[in-house]
């Protein structure tokens, strides 16, 4: 299924959350979002699944989402893992997730074995830890067996297992061609999971871009290296054009050359090289040279104010 | 909107809450019909077989819950959505706010009809038991029909006022609202004629109330139900007014805003 969000832009009373969105999801992507807390993520998802008004439109396979016959049958979304009646069980709470869809109560029960809940089906989820309600939340959204997942941060609170369970789920889904876009703020996991990238920043989409490339948006690797004469290498290095070099302690970290050509000038030079190595940039590099390092979104009531 | 009512139907009866307020609502009805049968018995151990059945017919339809739960339930329809976040999830299934809010309309006035069905008629076995009436509808089967309809109508404003406001303000507005403010008010405006008629009667719990009053001004003295009121169909009319224009509002505001 092919999702086109077009200009989706929406406001909660006078304050604007989200402007002039636009993107569009392949089958068998998986597509992660990212930004600070409080810049539209949620808000994207929910206007996007029409739970909010606002401008703009998301389609699925050319049709808005409320036009969907059985809408859960084709999208599955999670959007909080706390929406649940205290006084009913975990099985009860899937039944009615079911019977909205006009599926069997049976889905219910294998939902829960799939996530590995059935020992708990008859408890409430109130008694449940985070991660399980994470698992049940889950639970909900796969039982209908949609073509297209929106998972609002659905990594939060599982364990280790759950997270690999999860990454492995989420890969076989996209593997039968199935469309997932999930927001999360690990960074790390998105990295190992995600195919392509969405930053959303002040209400703003800064990036869409394949992981890769925003893993190199700005600058290459860069390469530390350790020398018995680190500031005359790094005068040497100087003069070398393009090459920007900082000194930190008895190390150089440069960026704009292979640690190849850097071990290579320091044999030329006659340096004594003790230690050369190459960072490879992350996710979070690439993420923060965009959204700004250690911007966390918190002083940003004035964001239209950005560029 | 058949997937829509089977949601309605598995979250209703999914819950203790709903099990304890149909348990609560049938013996509550069953008791106070059994206490006031008993007590009429005492009061005139000699009664004919008609005043034996307007009395079992006043005992089935005074119990407080007969009409409060009804309302408690249509408070809960969207109330408790609202309050544990499943609107939000019962919005992304069916996403036609209209078709929502008609299939908790349509549970929520069979859930009501059914409780009150049941508990009028377990409280005329008990009253008939006690007073040795036969047959019930020999004497003022307009209020027991009454009886339903406000009961339904209560269940409406309750959904109504479930959409306007907090779980726990709508419940207060419900309850104080009929037993405390409306009766006040009432006497502020008792001796204020509108067409003719004082217009305390038209207060909405008051003019719905004339649903179930009895015709015959004797009865009506016995059951100290003697403020002024509106004939039943108007005063059912205009307590559907009231219920009519809150529905309209909630829904506008409760449904037509963002999740």
């Amino acid at each position: 299924m092919r999702i086109v969000v077009d200009g989706v832009g929406a406001s909660y009373g006078a304050k604007e959350v989200l402007r002039d969105v636009s993107f569009a999801l392949n089958p068998g992507e998986i597509v992660g979002l990212v930004g600070p807390n409080g810049h539209g993520k949620t808000t994207l998802m929910k206007r996007m699944l029409d739970l909010i008004t606002g401008t703009g439109q998301t389609t699925f396979d050319g049709m808005p989402y409320r036009a969907l016959t059985r809408p859960q049958l084709r999208v599955g979304s999670l959007l909080s893992t706390e929406a649940f009646h205290p006084g009913r069980s975990a099985m009860n709470h899937l039944r009615m997730v079911a019977a909205a869809s006009g599926i069997s109560k049976r889905s219910a029960e294998s939902a829960l074995a799939r996530v590995g809940l059935s020992e708990y089906a008859a408890k409430s989820p109130a008694s449940y830890s985070m991660g399980m309600k994470q698992r049940l939340a889950l639970a909900a959204a796969l039982m209908p067996d949609p073509q297209v997942l929106i998972l609002d941060e659905p990594i939060n609170g599982l364990d280790v297992d759950g997270v690999h369970w999860f990454r492995n789920t989420i890969r076989s889904l996209a593997g039968e061609g199935r469309t997932i876009l999930l927001s999360t703020h690990i960074l790390s996991e998105l990295e190992k999971l995600a195919d392509r990238v969405l930053v959303l920043h002040g209400g703003r989409l800064r990036a869409d871009c394949p992981m890769e490339e925003l893993k190199t948006t700005a600058s290459g690797p860069t390469v530390n290296v350790t020398v018995d004469r680190p500031a005359e290498f790094a005068a040497r290095l100087g003069a070398e054009d393009g090459l920007t070099v900082t000194l930190q302690g008895e190390s150089l970290v440069i960026d704009g050359m292979t640690a190849r050509d850097v071990g290579s000038l320091a044999n030329k030079f006659g340096f004594t090289l003790f230690e050369l190595s190459t960072t490879l940039r992350t996710l979070e590099d690439g993420y923060n040279e965009i959204v700004g390092a250690g911007d966390s979104g918190h002083d940003q009531q004035g964001i239209w104010g950005k560029p | 909107m058949r997937d829509a009512v089977r949601y309605e139907r598995v979250r209703l009866t999914t819950t203790r809450g709903f099990h304890i307020l149909t348990a609560m609502t049938i013996l509550v009805s069953v008791l106070v019909s059994w206490a006031m049968s008993v007590m009429i018995a005492n009061m005139a151990p000699e009664m004919t077989a008609q005043a034996a059945g307007e009395a079992a017919t006043v005992a089935a339809t005074r119990s407080p819950l007969v009409l409060l739960a009804p309302g408690l339930l249509g408070i809960f329809s969207f109330g408790q959505e609202k309050r544990y976040g499943t609107l939000a999830m019962a919005l992304l299934a069916i996403p036609q706010r209209g078709t929502l809010f008609a299939a908790k309309l349509v549970m929520t006035l069979l859930t009501a009809t059914t409780w009150t069905t049941v508990s009028m008629m377990m409280s005329v076995i008990v009253s008939n038991a006690v007073l040795g009436s036969s047959n019930l509808f020999e004497s003022d089967p307009p209020v027991l029909i009454g009886c339903l309809i406000l009961a339904n109508g209560w269940a409406l404003l309750g959904i109504g006022v479930g959409l306007l406001l907090p779980r726990t303000g709508a419940v207060a507005m419900l309850v104080a609202g009929s037993a405390l403010v409306e009766p006040l008010l009432g006497q502020l405006v008792e001796r204020t004629e509108l067409w003719g008629t004082s217009a305390a009667a038209f207060l909405p719990f008051r003019a719905g109330s004339s649903l179930i009053s009895f015709a015959d001004p004797a009865l009506a003295t016995v059951v100290a139900e003697t403020a002024p009121r509106l004939p039943a169909l108007t005063g059912g009319g205009v307590f559907f007014l009231y219920v009519g224009a809150l529905l309209l509002a909630g829904y506008k505001k409760g449904l037509g805003k963002a999740q």
